[in-house]
C-alpha cells in the first residue's frame, strides 16, 4: 500500500521531481560514458606505449569516480532536502493520520528511490549512447585507427555505475529518516510563510562593501598574474583566498547596489513591474549570497578545468608535423660512454635492417663555453621563460652544432644551405618554450661569446625560426641550438654532449616504422645500453603517441570533472530558482489580480531566472579570463596552446548544459505559476 | 442615472453532468455610480463565487456581467488583465501586498502597471495615502506593520487608479474589532468623498452594517435586500440582524 502511495506521489508530482530526475540520470550518464572509455574494443588494437596510457586513463577514472559519488551524492541530499520542504504539508496530513515517522520517511525514500532507479535505467541509456561518441572521440585522440566500428558496452563501468548508485541512495534513506524525524508536526502542518526581513540596503555598507569586492578582487586578480602557476611560491594561495573572499563580497553587495543605483532615479524604477521584478532578485539574492559565491567558484572551476585540459591538448600538437621533421631521431647521451659510435650499426644490431634508399645522418651536439645563457637570462621577456632559462636544467647552454653538419641536415630537407663567415654564428629555436625570449635576444644582441673570441649574430635582423633539427626535440628538453663555423668544433675545452641520429625512411611505410619504434622501445627494456652512454629513440608517431597519451589524459579527467562540476552547479541554481518560486506563488496571484497580463509575467519569471543564472556565470568567466591567461602563459613553456578552439569549445559545451538547465527552470518556474494562477 | 455594475442573470455551475452544483442560480443586480453596496449570506451562498466572477478572476456560465457598459464575460487575456488594471480595485481578506516591496511600492505598482508616467506616480500615491492616513507608513514593509495599517495601504493600492468599481472579499477578515472599523470607517469615507463605487463581500453584519445597500444571497439565488435611506447604523444594524435570522432560520423550519 505504501508502494502504491509512493508510486501515485511520483506520478503526482512529476514536475517536482524533474531537476532532480535531470540530474540524476546526467550524472549516472557521465559516470558510465567516462568510466566505459578504457573498455573501447578498438584500444586492443592499439601499440604497446599507448596502451599503458588507456589503462591508467581508466585506473584514474575509476579512482576520481570515488570522489564524484560523492558530490553527487551531497547533491542528491539536497534536491531531497528541497523536495521535502516543498511537501511539508503533505507529510504533516500522513503525520497526523496517525503514520509513523518511521513510515513517512520510508514512502519519501521508496518515491526518490523510484525516481532515481528510473533515472539509473535512462541515465545508463543515454550513457551508452554518449560513450559510443565519447569513445569514438577517445579512439580519434589516441590515433587508433577505427577500421570497423565496435559497439561499447562496458559491464564493468555498468556495474561500478550500479554500486556507486546503490551505496549513494543507501545515505539518502539515512539522511531522510533523520530530516523526517527532526521535523515537528505544527511546523509541518503550518508551514508559515516565511517572514522575509527585508531591509531597505544601507547606502554606506553597500557602497564600503562593493568598493572593497572590486578592490579585493583586482588585488586578486593583479596577485595571481604576478605569481602564475607556482605552487611552490610562498604567496601562491593568496590570490586565490583573495579571490574567494572578493566573489563573497561582489554577491553580499550586488544585488544592493543594483537597487540602489535604480532606485536613485524614479524614472527608471517606476516603471511597469520593474520594482516588482528588482525586489524578486533583491530578496533572493541577500538570502542566497553564500550559495551564489559557491555556485560561481564551481563554474570558475568548471571553465578553468575545461579550457586548461583543451589547451593542454593544443598546446602539445600545434605544429606536431613541424616539431617532427624527420621520421625517427635517435639521441645518444655520451656522458662517460664512449665516443664516435656508429649509431646506425647500434639500431641494427637490435634487429632492424636498413634498405639502401633509407637516408641517414648522424651528427654531433658539442658544448663549448658561451655567455649565451647569461645574456640570454638577463633578457628574458617574461617572468616564466626567465625562470626556464636560469633554474632549470630545461635551457642549458646552447647545443652546439657545426655549419657543415647543419647544411646536411638543411640538405636532407631539401632546404636552403647555410653560408657563415669565421666570425658568424646563428641561433636557432627548437621548440617554442623560451620563443619570446629569443627573439627579443636576437633582435638586441650584435655579438656573443664563445671562449675568447666574439662572433656576430647573423641572424641580428631576422624573425628567429623555429627549425627542429631531430624529431624529438620537445622529448629531449633541446630549447634552442647554436650553429658555428667549422673549426669552432675542434678547438680545445670543446666535447660531445649528444651523438644524434637522424633516418628518413625509404616510403611512407607506416609497418616499417612501427618496426623501428618497436626497436627503439628495446632499449629501454633490455638494459643494455652502450656501456656508460644511454641511447633513447623515438619515431613520429612515437612522439605522436607520447603526446597524446598524456594529453588526453588530462583532456579526459578535465572533461569528466567538468562536466560533473557544471552539472552540480547549474542543478543547485535551477532547485534554488525553483523553490524561490513555490514561496513567491502567492505574490504572482496578487500581480494577475492587479491586473498584470501573462505576457508580463512570463517577462518577470524569464528575467530572473536569466539574472539568476547569468550573473554567476558572468563573474565566473571574468575569473576564468584571469585563470586562462596564466595557465596559457604557463602552458607556453611546453608548446603554444591554440587558446581560441579550447576558448570556444568550452563556451559551446556551457551555452548547451547551462542553456539547457535554464529553459527547463524557466519552463517549470512558468508552469507553477500558471497552476497556481489559473492562467489559461 | 445609467448603473455602473449590472449583472444580468448569471449562472454558475460547478462539476460535470452527473453531479452538477450550481453556485449561482439566475443572480441579477444593479449597482450605480458611487454606490457602497454589501453582498451577504452564509457560507456557500454564492457570494464570494459573485465576487470572483465581477472580479473576472472566475468565469461565468451562462448570464451577462456589464461594467460601465462593456461585458466582461466576453473578455479574454491580454483584455482582461487590462479590464482589471484600468477598471477595478480589489481588498482582499488577506490583504494580498508583495512582502518584497515597501507600502510606498506597493501602492505605486498599481499606477506603474498602469504605465502612468514615473513623475505622477509619486505624487498620486501621497496623496491618496494622505487621505487614508497612512503617509507614515510609506516607507515600512508590510511585515512592519499591523493588520489594519497592512489592510488600509491594501485600500490605498484599491484606489490610487481612481478605478471605476472597488471589490472588497471579507476585507475585516482578517482584522481585529478596532481595526475592522478603523477600516469601515475609511469605506466610509471612501465612498462620500471621493464617490468610489464599492462592493464588499462579508458574511459578518456589522460590516455589513457600514454599506448602503446590502443584498443578501442564499443556496446561489437573490434572497432579499435592504436599503439603509436614512436610518442611523444602529437601526440599519437591528433590521439586518432581522434578516441574517430569517436567513440562517429557515433551515429550522424543516
Amino acid at each position: 500500500m505504501y508502494c502504491k502511495m509512493a508510486v501515485n506521489n511520483v506520478r503526482k508530482s512529476t514536475r517536482d521531481y524533474t531537476i532532480y530526475f535531470l540530474t540524476l540520470a546526467l550524472g549516472v550518464c557521465l559516470f558510465y560514458a567516462f568510466n566505459s572509455i578504457s573498455d573501447q574494443g578498438a584500444f586492443e588494437q592499439i601499440s604497446q606505449r599507448q596502451a599503458s596510457y588507456v589503462l591508467v586513463l581508466g585506473k584514474l577514472m575509476e579512482v576520481l569516480s570515488v570522489g564524484i559519488s560523492c558530490v553527487l551524492g551531497a547533491l542528491i541530499v539536497y534536491a531531497n532536502n528541497f523536495l521535502i520542504k516543498r511537501r511539508k504539508r503533505e507529510l504533516g496530513v500522513y503525520a497526523t493520520l496517525g503514520m509513523s515517522k518511521w513510515r513517512v520517511a520510508s514512502i519519501l525514500t521508496i518515491e526518490t528511490f523510484l525516481v532515481g532507479a528510473i533515472a539509473l535505467v535512462v541515465g545508463l541509456g543515454i550513457g551508452i549512447i554518449v560513450s559510443q561518441i565519447l569513445s569514438t572521440f577517445a579512439t580519434q585522440m589516441f590515433a587508433v585507427p577505427l577500421t570497423e566500428y565496435r559497439f561499447l558496452w562496458s559491464p564493468r563501468a555498468a556495474w561500478l555505475t550500479c554500486i556507486y548508485f546503490i551505496a549513494i541512495f543507501g545515505i539518502v534513506l539515512i539522511f531522510n529518516s533523520f530530516v523526517v524525524a527532526k521535523q515537528r508536526l505544527i511546523d509541518l502542518l503550518g508551514a508559515p510563510r516565511r517572514n522575509e526581513r527585508l531591509k531597505q540596503p544601507k547606502t554606506w555598507q553597500v557602497i564600503l562593501v562593493g568598493i572593497s569586492a572590486v578592490a579585493i578582487l583586482s588585488i586578486a586578480y593583479w596577485g595571481a598574474m604576478k605569481i602564475g602557476l607556482d605552487p611552490g611560491h610562498p604567496y601562491f594561495w593568496g590570490p586565490i583566498l583573495l579571490g574567494v573572499l572578493g566573489t563573497f563580497c561582489v554577491f553580499y553587495s550586488l544585488d544592493g547596489s543594483v537597487l540602489l543605483f535604480v532606485q536613485q532615479n524614479e524614472k527608471r524604477y517606476l516603471k511597469g513591474t520593474r520594482m516588482f521584478a528588482f525586489r524578486q532578485m533583491y530578496s533572493k539574492i541577500q538570502t542566497n549570497y553564500v550559495s551564489m559565491t559557491v555556485i560561481c567558484l564551481l563554474l570558475f572551476m568548471t571553465i578553468g578545468a575545461l579550457s586548461t585540459s583543451f589547451g593542454f591538448k593544443t598546446a602539445f600538437e600545434k605544429d606536431l608535423d613541424l616539431k617532427t621533421p624527420f621520421d625517427a631521431s635517435g639521441v645518444y647521451y655520451v656522458y662517460d660512454g664512449p665516443q664516435g659510435i656508429d649509431l646506425r650499426s647500434v639500431i641494427e644490431r637490435k634487429g632492424f635492417s636498413f634498405d639502401a634508399q633509407d637516408e641517414i645522418i648522424q651528427f654531433n651536439y658539442y658544448h663549448i663555453d658561451t655567455n649565451v645563457k647569461a645574456l640570454m637570462a638577463q633578457q628574458a621577456s617574461n617572468k616564466e621563460e626567465q625562470s626556464l632559462i636560469e633554474d632549470t636544467y630545461y635551457v642549458n647552454d646552447p647545443h652546439i652544432i657545426s655549419v657543415s653538419d647543419y647544411n646536411k641536415l638543411q640538405a636532407m630537407q631539401g632546404k636552403e644551405q647555410l653560408i657563415l663567415a669565421e666570425d658568424e654564428v646563428m641561433l636557432v629555436g627548437q621548440w617554442p618554450a623560451i620563443e619570446a625570449t629569443m627573439q627579443q635576444f636576437i633582435q638586441q644582441s650584435q655579438t656573443i661569446r664563445i671562449g675568447e673570441l666574439d662572433y656576430d649574430l647573423v641572424n641580428a635582423e631576422k624573425q628567429p625560426e623555429l627549425v627542429p633539427l631531430t624529431t624529438m626535440t620537445q622529448m629531449t628538453l633541446t630549447s634552442y641550438a647554436l650553429i658555428v663555423p667549422d673549426y669552432v668544433v675542434h678547438t680545445d675545452g670543446t666535447f660531445v654532449l649528444q651523438q644524434i641520429i637522424n633516418i628518413n625512411l625509404s616510403s611512407d611505410d607506416q609497418q616499417r616504422l612501427q618496426k623501428l619504434d618497436d626497436v627503439f622501445l628495446r632499449f629501454y627494456d633490455e638494459d643494455d645500453t652502450i656501456s656508460q652512454g644511454y641511447f633513447y629513440g623515438l619515431t613520429r608517431t612515437g612522439i605522436i603517441e607520447e603526446n597524446s597519451g598524456f594529453t588526453n589524459i588530462i583532456l579526459f579527467i578535465g572533461l569528466y570533472l567538468s562536466f560533473i562540476l557544471m552539472i552540480v552547479s547549474v542543478a543547485i541554481l535551477a532547485l534554488q530558482q525553483l523553490s524561490e518560486t513555490a514561496d513567491s506563488l502567492p505574490r504572482y496571484k496578487t500581480l494577475q489580480r492587479l491586473g498584470v497580463p501573462t505576457k508580463e509575467i512570463k517577462r518577470i519569471i524569464a528575467i530572473q531566472v536569466g539574472a539568476y543564472f547569468t550573473i554567476p556565470l558572468g563573474l565566473a568567466l571574468i575569473h576564468a579570463v584571469f585563470g586562462v591567461i596564466i595557465v596559457q602563459r604557463y602552458l607556453a613553456t611546453l608548446g603554444k596552446p591554440d587558446i581560441l578552439v579550447s576558448a570556444s569549445m568550452t563556451a559551446i559545451i556551457c551555452l548547451i548544459l547551462y542553456g539547457g538547465y535554464a529553459v527547463a527552470t524557466y519552463w517549470i518556474c512558468f508552469q507553477q505559476v500558471r497552476e497556481n494562477c489559473g492562467i489559461e | 442615472m445609467k448603473p455602473i455594475l449590472q449583472v444580468q442573470a448569471v449562472e454558475k455551475y460547478y462539476g460535470n453532468k452527473s453531479q452538477m452544483t450550481k453556485a449561482l442560480d439566475v443572480v441579477d443586480l444593479e449597482v450605480n455610480k458611487g454606490e457602497f453596496v454589501a453582498i451577504m449570506g452564509p457560507s456557500g451562498s454564492g457570494k464570494t463565487t459573485l465576487l470572483n466572477c465581477l472580479a473576472t478572476i472566475d468565469t461565468v456560465t451562462t448570464g451577462n456581467i456589464i461594467v460601465n457598459e462593456r461585458d466582461v464575460t466576453r473578455l479574454s487575456g491580454q483584455a482582461l488583465a487590462k479590464f482589471r488594471r484600468d477598471e477595478l480595485g480589489f481588498v482582499f481578506q488577506d490583504f494580498n501586498l508583495l512582502d518584497t516591496l515597501t507600502a510606498f511600492e506597493n501602492i505605486a505598482l498599481a499606477l506603474t502597471i498602469q504605465k502612468v508616467p514615473a513623475k505622477e506616480v509619486r505624487a498620486r500615491v501621497e496623496a491618496v495615502s494622505e487621505k487614508l492616513g497612512v503617509k507614515e507608513f510609506l516607507t515600512k514593509y508590510p511585515y512592519e506593520l499591523s493588520g489594519g495599517q497592512q489592510q488600509r495601504i491594501a485600500a490605498a493600492r484599491a484606489i490610487v487608479t481612481n478605478p471605476t468599481l472597488v471589490l472588497a472579499d471579507e476585507p475585516t477578515g482578517a482584522l481585529d474589532s478596532q481595526s475592522a472599523r478603523q477600516l469601515l470607517t475609511l469605506f466610509e469615507q471612501l465612498h462620500q468623498e471621493l464617490e468610489a463605487t464599492l462592493v464588499m463581500v462579508t458574511h459578518d453584519p456589522f460590516t455589513a452594517s457600514y454599506a448602503q445597500r446590502i443584498v443578501f444571497l442564499k443556496d446561489g439565488k437573490f434572497f432579499t435586500e435592504l436599503t439603509r435611506g436614512d436610518l442611523s447604523r444602529q437601526a440599519f444594524f437591528t433590521r439586518l440582524m432581522e434578516v441574517v435570522s430569517l436567513l440562517g432560520g429557515e433551515q429550522n423550519v424543516l
